[in-house]
């Protein structure tokens, strides 16, 4: 290697690289907005199609990012705290959905919570539950988010200086006690980040929600699905319709919340 | 003595560490724990606080046993000392007011903020602190929980060195009002000398030597004792950077200009440099006095001058020989000025 | 670095060159319905063992999916769709030439899991909520055809999923996640593990299969020989083997 004597040439390497590969993004996005019949966007986007799926992604990705939440951030505790046999395989396990395609999740929830599965017998006998509902949709779609939840707050959690924790308790404050009023507010930024990271890849999810919840209109029919089952039909205008919705919720919210909660670093 | 803190620790961390030492605090007593890093002053602080279990022995504090090494563990939370740590462990995501309550009521904390003075900065976040007003809040959220006893960890070492002797006068009156006993850990002799009534010296895992601050200079039983006994203690007033000396008729020059009135003067034996003949330069405090005696302190050699500056310096056995030291020999000595550390007495 | 720079080089050559297995002028390409899968599959290993040298190349999938990339250009040769309309469309359009042929019947039947356990009997069945009921997308042309057969009976349909393909409506009621589905008769047929229940008469449904050549087909002769195989020849007893209806000439 020689000397770098000119020492520009790398970052213009660099920038030369990231444009080619900004494009794998940008076209797709313009090929989109090409195909869009923005004459006729407005009645297509209030037809019930549209409407009931919109409704249905709004609520079931809210759901799943907060049940991710609820139920992630003891599991992240857990994992970066507790010392026990076995913590390694307990998280490749909470984190296989990440790596795992959602059909195979879908299908395995299925196996487990189906009407034939391993507990969803006893489970529908006992409280109703059927994977053909709107509980089936956010179940598959916190089985997918959670993760990425788990990860970025055990991160955090490994990250913090645990001596703040033990200041607490020097003063009185119960493990409980530390844990809400000392490690959960030094997590928040990264509890926001993952709430963020779950709620966008269960807006997006597909492959588990259709193989384990079915596909209807207004009761188990996201965004992704209404996509999907509409792009295989005749008219693909909806199809094309939703997906514009998808990219405009999905940039709006990432570029909002982004500034609003990483914009100070 | 059941009231106070009566302790024997004693932690096993590995084959090659384990702490084993008695401290006994009077109520109202101030109690210094003087080591180097890796003594074992951390694990004293954990042991005590209830972040780690002793091995054997018992700690109580006014006769309740907090650890014994077998059944009986009071949580950290139950224990009531008030722990103020070393780089004070603020919660930032808190203010000053949140800080000071988090283990007490409102009222205490306001109360504790009007004592320690700090009642201007309650609505702030400690991230807007100095170091010493960070400090004074670590010292009154853990005097707000009203502890039974009060464990301070290295409270002067994340501070540098100018707002360190003003906050080591700050605290020293703070720590007179607390009633209970108090343990100060730090590697620094100064704290010890100059905020504490009995000094405990701790050198690998052990408690080498106890007394008071007198009684070590005079006899230290160790060569660490030793070298901190060695560090030369005078008495005087300053007045813009010149001392004007209680016990001896001679002045000093200091660096420490702003420190004005009655001072404690600390120099360090080895700041202190020898010559045949008067030297040039920089130094501006360079006297000519006699040699009291010798004493060959093992690496090191430690020569006691006489008048008009009786103080110990520390020169190496080959100087030693070089400069042909003995008693009665005429020497000029000379030290800088920035190595002339003028503090605030207090009123000690 | 160098090795790696000519692995992302050649990488890049192969990506802007139009294909890095360019297609041999003895394939003949194959767009089909993917309720065909099994049938044109064996057609396919049949016809290649009279013909040698002709090499068939299946491309299965949805009808509208398939018609799509024609449209867009693929590399096709004949295109099978399930719905007669689709076919219709794509010669309007030009992108076909025809006259189309038809080459099988397929009928609506109900798939029930082995034993029905809930004993479905007819597709007014299909009105009972509490049972978990099923049917194709209606983007898709089983689907379509499910929506006319209750149309035409008057049932008010109490459903609880439409997939988005016969093949994975058809998994959900073997795996007896549900109860019955509406599929294609050959579907039933194809699958031991889920039982057929007809419809009625006055319910049922049929969809013809249609094959011709696109416009841009390279290899005219050899297709011409596939669709005689697949009207009359022996791939007409294959389509009846799978439990296709025969169409008549």
């Amino acid at each position: 290697m020689t000397a770098p004597r000119t020492p520009s040439r790398a970052p213009r390497a660099l920038v030369v690289l990231s444009l080619i590969g900004g494009t794998l993004f940008v076209l797709p996005l313009l090929g989109l907005l090409t195909e869009t019949p923005w004459s006729r966007l407005g009645s297509i986007l209030s037809d019930d199609i549209v409407v009931d799926a919109l409704v249905l992604s709004a609520v079931t990705s809210i759901a799943a990012a907060v049940l991710s939440a609820l139920f992630g951030v003891p599991i992240a505790w857990v994992l970066s705290r507790l010392q026990f046999r076995g913590r390694a395989i307990a998280r490749a396990i909470v984190t296989l959905p990440m790596v795992l395609p959602p059909v195979v999740g879908g299908a395995a929830l299925l196996f487990a919570l189906g009407r034939n599965g391993l507990i969803g017998g006893f489970l529908n006998d006992v409280t109703g539950f059927s994977p053909f509902s709107v509980w089936g949709v956010i179940l598959a779609n916190t089985f997918v988010a959670m993760p990425f939840l788990i990860l970025t707050v055990e991160g955090a959690l490994n990250g913090i200086d645990r001596r703040h924790e033990a200041a607490a308790q020097t003063l009185g404050a119960t493990d409980l006690e530390v844990f809400r009023r000392i490690t959960l507010p030094m997590i928040a930024p990264s509890l926001k980040a993952g709430l963020l990271l779950a709620w966008a890849r269960s807006l997006g999810e597909f492959g588990a929600t259709i193989t384990f919840a079915g596909n209807l209109q207004g009761r188990t029919q996201t965004l992704p699905l209404a996509v999907f089952v509409n792009l295989q039909s005749a008219d693909r205008e909806p199809a094309l319709a939703i997906s514009l919705i998808l990219v405009a919720i999905s940039l709006t919210v990432l570029v909002s919340l982004r500034d609003r909660w990483w914009g100070a670093r | 003595m059941t009231e106070g803190l009566r302790a024997r620790i004693r932690v096993d961390r590995s084959p090659t560490f384990s702490l084993d030492i008695e401290l006994a605090i009077a109520p109202g007593e101030t109690v210094a724990l003087l080591g180097h890093n890796g003594a074992g002053k951390s694990t004293t602080v954990e042991a005590i606080a209830g972040l780690a279990r002793v091995s054997a022995g018992q700690i109580a504090v006014n006769g309740r046993v907090l650890d014994d090494g077998g059944n009986i563990f009071v949580s950290p939370a139950q224990r009531k000392v008030g722990v103020v740590f070393q780089d004070y462990l603020l919660f930032d995501h808190l203010s000053v007011q949140e800080n000071l309550g988090f283990g007490a009521t409102e009222a205490k904390a306001t109360r504790v903020a009007e004592q320690l003075g700090i009642s201007d900065l309650l609505s702030m976040s400690p991230r807007q602190l100095s170091g010493g007003q960070q400090q004074r809040v670590a010292l009154g959220r853990a005097l707000a929980i009203e502890p039974d006893l009060l464990l301070l960890d290295e409270p002067l070492a994340a501070l540098d060195v100018e707002t360190r002797t003003a906050t080591r006068r700050t605290l020293a009156e703070h720590l007179r009002q607390f009633q209970g006993p108090k343990l100060l850990i730090t590697h620094d002799p100064a704290d010890a000398f100059l905020l504490a009534d009995r000094i405990y010296m701790m050198e690998n895992g052990r408690i080498t030597q106890s007394g008071t601050a007198e009684e070590i200079r005079q006899k230290p039983a160790t060569s660490y004792a030793a070298a901190v006994a060695g560090t030369n203690l005078l008495h005087g007033t300053n007045d813009n950077g010149t001392l004007t000396l209680a016990d001896h008729p001679h002045t000093l020059q200091t660096s420490d200009v702003q420190m004005a009135g009655d001072v404690l003067i600390t120099i360090h034996p080895r700041a202190v440099s020898l010559h045949p003949a008067q030297p040039h330069g920089s130094p501006r405090n360079t006297w000519l006095t006699t040699v009291a005696a010798v004493e060959p302190l093992g690496d090191t050699t430690r020569i006691l001058l006489a008048a008009p500056l009786p103080i110990s310096v520390d020169i190496t056995p080959a100087s030693t020989a070089s400069l042909g030291l003995a008693p009665g020999v005429q020497i000029w000595a000379s030290v800088k000025a920035t190595e002339i550390r003028a503090s605030p007495t207090g009123e000690r | 670095m160098r090795l790696g720079g000519f692995a992302v080089g050649g990488l890049a050559l192969c990506l802007l060159a139009t294909s890095c297995s360019a297609r041999s002028d003895d394939d003949l390409v194959v767009f089909g319905a993917a309720s065909l899968t099994d049938v044109l599959q064996a057609a396919e290993e049949q016809f290649e063992q009279d013909n040698p040298g002709i090499d068939v190349v299946l491309n299965l999938g949805g009808s509208n999916a398939l018609r799509e990339q024609i449209r867009s250009g693929a590399d096709a040769d004949l295109f099978i769709p399930a719905d007669p309309e689709i076919m219709a469309e794509a010669i309007a359009a030009g992108d076909v030439d025809g006259p189309e042929t038809a080459i099988a019947r397929n009928e609506l039947a109900i798939a029930v899991p082995a034993g029905n356990p809930a004993d479905v009997q007819s597709l007014s069945d299909f009105a009972r909520p509490e049972l978990l009921l099923g049917i194709c997308a209606s983007a898709v042309p089983c689907g379509q055809l499910a929506r006319a057969a209750f149309a035409t009976s008057d049932i008010d349909p109490s459903l609880d999923t439409e997939e988005p393909d016969v093949r994975s409506l058809l998994a959900k009621v073997a795996g007896g996640e549900l109860d019955a589905g509406v599929v294609y008769i050959s579907d039933v047929a194809a699958d031991p593990r889920v039982e057929l229940v007809a419809l009625k008469a006055w319910e049922q449904q049929s969809t013809t299969y249609v094959i011709a050549p696109t416009s841009g087909a390279t290899n005219a002769a050899a297709a011409k020989r596939f669709v005689d195989f697949l009207q009359q020849g022996e791939g007409r007893s294959i389509i009846q083997q799978f439990g296709f209806g025969s169409v008549s000439r």
